[in-house]
């Protein structure tokens, strides 16, 4: 790692058809540092995750995880570092087919050559963490929104990984629930010195967990910062986000008639 | 929009053109996809990345075990429809008794593995679509990939596996339900006993016939896990979506295998 | 990682250096169950580690249920504040008998 870098993402540059969705977009995070990227919906952070997450090639630029530019490896070398990612997705995504345990197990059943026994402890073990001891026996299907995104937690930290990634951990949840995967994720940095990145566009949880937060509008980084120089931006787009305002956009009357009549 | 002012043929010229190109594409992916499917099923093992044996019995048991009642049954009927069709044809020439002739030979090269093929299409193509389609929309195929599980290996290996070794075998429970059912028919009707039925069946057939038939079914296999898996990846737009393409996947996969079906007779025949 | 086995006070002692990590729990679990298979007390020492990790970890555990089965004393020494912080987030902390050393150990037994 030339850099000390967890991550770092150079000129990303990405398009979905002709549409730019991430124009030339910047970031670096510390090792042990929870990074927030932070924008509203169609703001391309979850076009970013995806890409460091290297689910979609982008168009120019490129991405190191743990000094590595996932750009540019081969399937192998991006097999290897993924043992040292985990991720937790916005809807879970358990396997549905398989119990919560099972679940929490798989990586370690598909990557190592451990006892069955150490990885039943491990699973059970990773299930108390997020404290879903005991329900280890039950399908995805008969939990909760919040017991989903904690058992997905407890499956994205099996390995141990070095970077997780969270997207949207506290989207759909109740305040209480959301506030206690809040505290867990900044455990998890403190105890095994994780570097995470959420994604997220809950102020309330961005401010409580972040290190530093990355705003994202329009597929711009509009600002990276900490909690209070984000707070105390004087960028108009930013704190029309904090403040919940819409967006007040120019309007060009000819493209917008051109838009309106398909002319 | 600048399309509508192009001459109606050239229009129609283009979508054609394009269709074609859909459809080479999509069977360049279906033989990238059996590839890939068999380099980890070979190379798995020595990259500690095995395709688990569990899984591809699961869904043989889901394939093959769980379809034998419907497939007995409507083989059972296919065998007695071709009894009574053969016995009223013949009768016009006063030759009743060699039904069982032609019962034998259309079974075992041709109704077996078709009938054989549609159910399996229909029973698990669709689910394979559906439940692969629910995986992508669900992100957990995603998930799989971010855990440096490779889907391929993970799903679609175990699948082809099962086809491969299920649809043979159903195709040969098959072919004894359809003899099953036309020796009832003429034991009844003609009073053929059924050890003469089995004897003139067994006299008439050779292994070749046999054989053709579970040849075609080996390929209605790997087409229907192709289809299956091929439609449910490339679901997009929720549970909707995911209805779509379980219906594609069925009617592409019958389609398919009657083609092929027909392509095999022909080439089988000359 | 490394690991020894000495014999000491009634206690057989495997001493743990190193990484502990996926790559050598699996011998250190067997380091471990060996010595409480022979019936024999037994005491990890954590001093030499400067990293353990869950399968490590689910090894002590392994290792502490083992021993309860057998009617045999198990026990944690030596724990580095890293090891410690792992233990406490699973809440281990309060599960396995921790002491400094084997003399705190010792007396602890009375």
């Amino acid at each position: 790692m030339s850099s000390g870098a967890a991550i770092e993402v150079d000129e990303l540059v990405t398009h979905y058809g002709s549409r730019r969705i991430l124009d030339r977009v910047d970031l670096r995070v510390e090792p042990g540092e929870i990074m927030v990227i932070m924008g509203g919906s169609g703001s391309g952070k979850s076009t970013l995750l995806r890409h460091l997450l290297g689910l979609q090639r982008p168009t120019s630029g490129s991405i190191r995880l743990l000094g590595m530019d996932i750009t540019a490896s081969s399937p192998a070398e991006l097999q290897a570092l993924r043992r040292n990612m985990g991720v937790s997705f916005q809807g879970g995504a358990l396997l549905s087919s398989m119990t919560v345990a099972e679940n929490v197990m798989l990586p370690l059943r598909e990557h190592t050559a451990l006892d069955e026994q150490t990885m039943q402890i491990v699973a059970r073990m990773k299930l108390e963490v997020v404290n879903l001891g005991g329900f280890g026996e039950l399908k995805p299907a008969q939990l909760s929104g919040g017991m989903i995104k904690r058992a997905a937690l407890a499956r994205a930290i099996v390995m141990d990984p070095k970077l997780l990634f969270f997207d949207e951990p506290s989207a759909g949840l109740d305040p209480v629930v959301a506030a206690d995967l809040d505290e867990l994720i900044i455990k998890l940095r403190d105890t095994m010195q994780m570097t995470i990145v959420v994604v997220t566009h809950e102020l309330d949880s961005a401010f409580k967990i972040a290190d530093r937060i990355t705003v994202l509008d329009h597929g711009r980084i509009l600002l990276t910062g900490s909690v209070d120089e984000v707070r105390s931006s004087r960028i108009q787009r930013v704190q029309d986000l904090l403040n919940r305002r819409p967006r007040e956009e120019e309007i060009d009357p000819d493209d917008y008639l051109r838009r309106l009549t398909g002319g | 929009m600048a399309e509508t002012r192009q001459p109606a043929l050239a229009i129609s010229l283009a979508r054609v053109g394009r269709g074609f190109v859909a459809l080479l594409e999509e069977f360049g992916y279906y033989l990238a996809l059996v590839v890939e499917s068999f380099f980890w099923i070979v190379l798995g093992p020595s990259r500690r990345q095995p395709v688990r044996l569990s899984a591809a019995v699961q869904q043989m048991v889901e394939i093959g075990i769980n379809g034998l009642p419907i497939v007995f049954v409507l083989s059972f009927a296919i065998g007695v429809m071709l009894a009574i069709q053969g016995i009223h044809t013949l009768k016009q020439f006063g030759a009743e008794t060699q039904v069982v002739l032609g019962i034998a030979l259309s079974v075992t090269r041709e109704f077996g593995p078709l009938i054989t093929g549609i159910l399996i299409a229909g029973r698990s193509g669709s689910a394979l679509a559906a439940r692969i389609g629910t995986m992508v929309v669900n992100q957990e195929i995603d998930a799989l990939r971010v855990m440096g599980i490779n889907p391929v290996r993970y799903l679609v290996s175990p699948v082809l596996i099962a086809m491969l070794v299920m649809v043979p075998l159903v195709t040969l429970f098959s072919d004894f339900a359809a003899l099953l059912g036309g020796a009832v028919f003429c034991n009844i009707e003609l009073g053929l006993s059924y050890a003469a039925y089995w004897d003139q069946s067994t006299g008439f057939m050779t292994t070749d016939d046999v054989l053709q038939g579970l040849a075609k079914s080996v390929v209605f296999g790997v087409i229907i896990a192709l289809v299956g898996v091929t439609n449910g990846f490339a679901v997009s737009g929720g549970a909707e979506g995911v209805g779509k393409s379980t219906t594609r996947a069925v009617v592409l996969a019958i389609s398919y295998i009657v083609l092929a079906d027909m392509a095999f007779t022909y080439f089988l025949n000359r | 990682m490394a690991y020894q086995v000495k014999t000491q006070d009634g206690y057989d002692i495997v001493l743990l250096t190193g990484d502990v990590d996926l790559s050598c729990s699996p011998d250190a679990r067997k380091a471990i169950l060996a010595s409480l298979e022979q019936g024999h007390h037994t005491l990890v020492d954590l001093s030499g580690v400067t990293y353990i990790d869950s399968s490590g970890v689910a090894s002590l555990v392994e290792g502490f249920q083992t021993a309860k089965k057998g009617g045999l004393r198990f026990g944690l020494i030596g724990v580095s504040e890293a090891a410690l912080s792992v233990l406490e987030l699973a809440r281990l902390d309060k599960v396995f008998p921790i002491h400094a050393d084997l003399a705190a150990r010792l007396e602890a037994d009375g």
